[in-house]
């Protein structure tokens, strides 16, 4: 037992000294995902370019079921769940900034946006009979690379307000590997035997955020998103 | 009157009696019991002296500040009445400020799943994780999933802006983490028993190691507009030691009966509304 910890020890202090480049204050560039994962045009709210969205190939491999379920939820931004304060889930909540402290034991992911927080845990096993919106994460390194399995994912988040969506079977596995001192490549290999035909893969770049007053604020989700969602009520009711 | 927790409405008034004497009772203190105790207790209470004496030296981080790093749990009722952890039990309220509050909006705002605010957020009944890193401490709440990212190194707080868990700069005095938290607005309550302050809150949060499992936490809280002097609260921290405990994901979600759900607790079986248990299979949690 004493010397399985010892060799747990041993085995993640190289690992820890090697990467202490993924900690600090990073900008994911999305072109768009959190609108659409897929290339979609511009538009009022989201800036006048067309973007390309961040899934490798520009197509998701949905089975056909759920192809014409997405046909229907793209006509229902109202649903996202992001619009009433949920949080956004994995892969989600990585489009917008978050800063990350690494220890030996755990990777820290505190995001700005529904001042959601994950922890990272670098041993033990997902748990069973859980379910949640950020799921539970596993880490390992491989090499300079944060490999992060992520299971326990329900099946209320969405990958973007363009309908994509997943099952409660969803399995992901990031990847952040540092590509120089200021920018990271997140990857993520999305797993659902129940929506799509086969894993599929996104990625985008994180770039550090470099001011010296660097620091994320609270995200005040429920008074702005009660104004957005139920705003028209609430002023029709004075009439 | 019965002092629930009730995430929907607190009871109405600043003035709770039964709260309070609910609030006593808990911690504790029964009438009349302390002087028939005291003198059985005498040995004891040298005894603890000395151990209070030798001044409990807290494990250091690498870069030589004290450890606070790990999950911690309030284990009292304050976010239904803080009076239970204020000292003397009182709240001085300057007589507007009374007339203010009963006056005032009479739904707890985290019934709407509202963040609960500095100093409340430190006494949710619920486990939190303490992080350190040079220059900062963070704190992971496992209620909500708030989160405090306070840097060490002293900086202006920023001004014109107000958060729901307020401005926190923080500082080391000897071996206490001293966090001065300001920008806090009005929205938030102190407890479900309505308790509350003005935009002039000014919450001066004082964490200190006692023990392999404890920390002491006291906080002076001040607000010009709502009382007359200056007031504190304080409590111990206890680390939860179950093994494999790790924090969850704790969501809130409107009700339909104007409730807030938290789908990973339910009541307690015995029906004592302070408590909750943990409804994911590992732990019974902190939450008690």
């Amino acid at each position: 037992m004493r010397i399985g910890w010892l060799v747990c020890i041993l085995a993640s202090v190289p690992a820890f000294a090697q990467n202490p480049s993924l900690e600090g204050y990073w900008q994911p560039r999305t072109s768009g995902a959190a609108y659409s994962i897929l290339p979609h045009p511009g538009g009022f709210f989201l800036g006048a370019e067309s973007k390309t969205g961040i899934v490798e190939g520009g197509d998701l491999p949905y089975q056909p079921w759920a192809a014409a379920k997405v046909k229907e939820l793209t006509q229902h931004m109202e649903l996202d769940p992001t619009g009433h304060c949920h949080y956004e889930g994995i892969p989600h909540a990585m489009y917008f900034g978050f800063q990350i402290y690494v220890t030996p034991q755990y990777v820290f992911m505190m995001h700005e946006n529904m001042h959601a927080w994950r922890i990272i845990y670098m041993s033990g096993s997902h748990p069973k009979d859980y379910s949640a919106w950020m799921g539970d994460s596993r880490g390992r390194w491989d090499g300079k690379t944060l490999v992060v399995d992520v299971a326990d994912l329900n099946d209320k988040s969405v990958f973007d307000m363009a309908g994509h969506f997943h099952s409660g079977a969803m399995h992901v596995v990031e990847r952040f590997t540092p590509v120089d001192a200021d920018a990271v490549n997140y990857e993520a290999t999305i797993d659902d035997p129940k929506v799509f035909t086969r894993p599929w893969k996104m990625s985008f770049p994180l770039y550090r955020r470099l001011e010296k007053n660097a620091q994320f604020l609270e995200f005040k989700c429920v008074p702005f998103s009660e104004e957005l969602v139920y705003g028209h009520l609430r002023k029709q009711a004075g009439k | 009157m019965r002092c629930t927790y009730r995430f929907s409405e607190g009871p109405g008034g600043a003035a709770l009696p039964g709260c309070r004497r609910a609030s006593a009772r808990r911690a504790g203190r029964k009438p009349g019991g302390r002087l028939k105790a005291w003198p059985h207790m005498l040995p004891l209470t040298f005894l603890l002296a000395g151990f209070a004496c030798a001044q409990y030296q807290a494990p250091r981080t690498a870069d030589g500040k004290p450890d606070l790093q790990g999950i911690w749990e309030p284990r009292n009722a304050a976010a239904f009445d803080v009076s239970e952890i204020a000292e003397g039990h009182e709240i001085p309220y300057l007589p507007a400020a009374l007339e203010r509050e009963q006056k005032a909006d009479r739904v707890d705002p985290i019934a709407h799943c509202g963040m609960p605010g500095v100093p409340r957020i430190s006494y949710m009944p619920f486990p939190f994780q303490i992080v350190q890193r040079p220059g900062v401490v963070v704190f992971l709440y496992e209620y909500l999933h708030n989160e405090r990212i306070i840097s060490t190194n002293p900086r202006p707080h920023l001004d014109g802006i107000d958060f729901y868990l307020g401005d926190s700069v923080a500082h080391w005095e000897g071996d206490t983490l001293v966090i001065d938290v300001t920008d806090l607005g009005d929205k938030t309550w102190l407890d479900s028993a309505r308790h509350t302050h003005s935009d002039a809150l000014h919450v001066v949060e004082r964490y200190t190691r006692t023990g392999p499992n404890t920390i002491t936490y006291e906080a002076t809280i001040d607000d010009p507009k709502t009382y007359s002097h200056a007031w504190k609260i304080k409590m111990p921290l206890h680390r939860n030691n179950e093994p494999g405990f790790e924090l969850r994901e704790q969501e809130c979600t409107e009700g339909d009966d104007g409730r807030a759900i938290h789908p990973l607790y339910r009541p307690a079986a015995n029906g004592d509304p302070l408590e909750f248990v943990r409804t994911y299979p590992s732990g019974k949690g902190g939450a008690q």
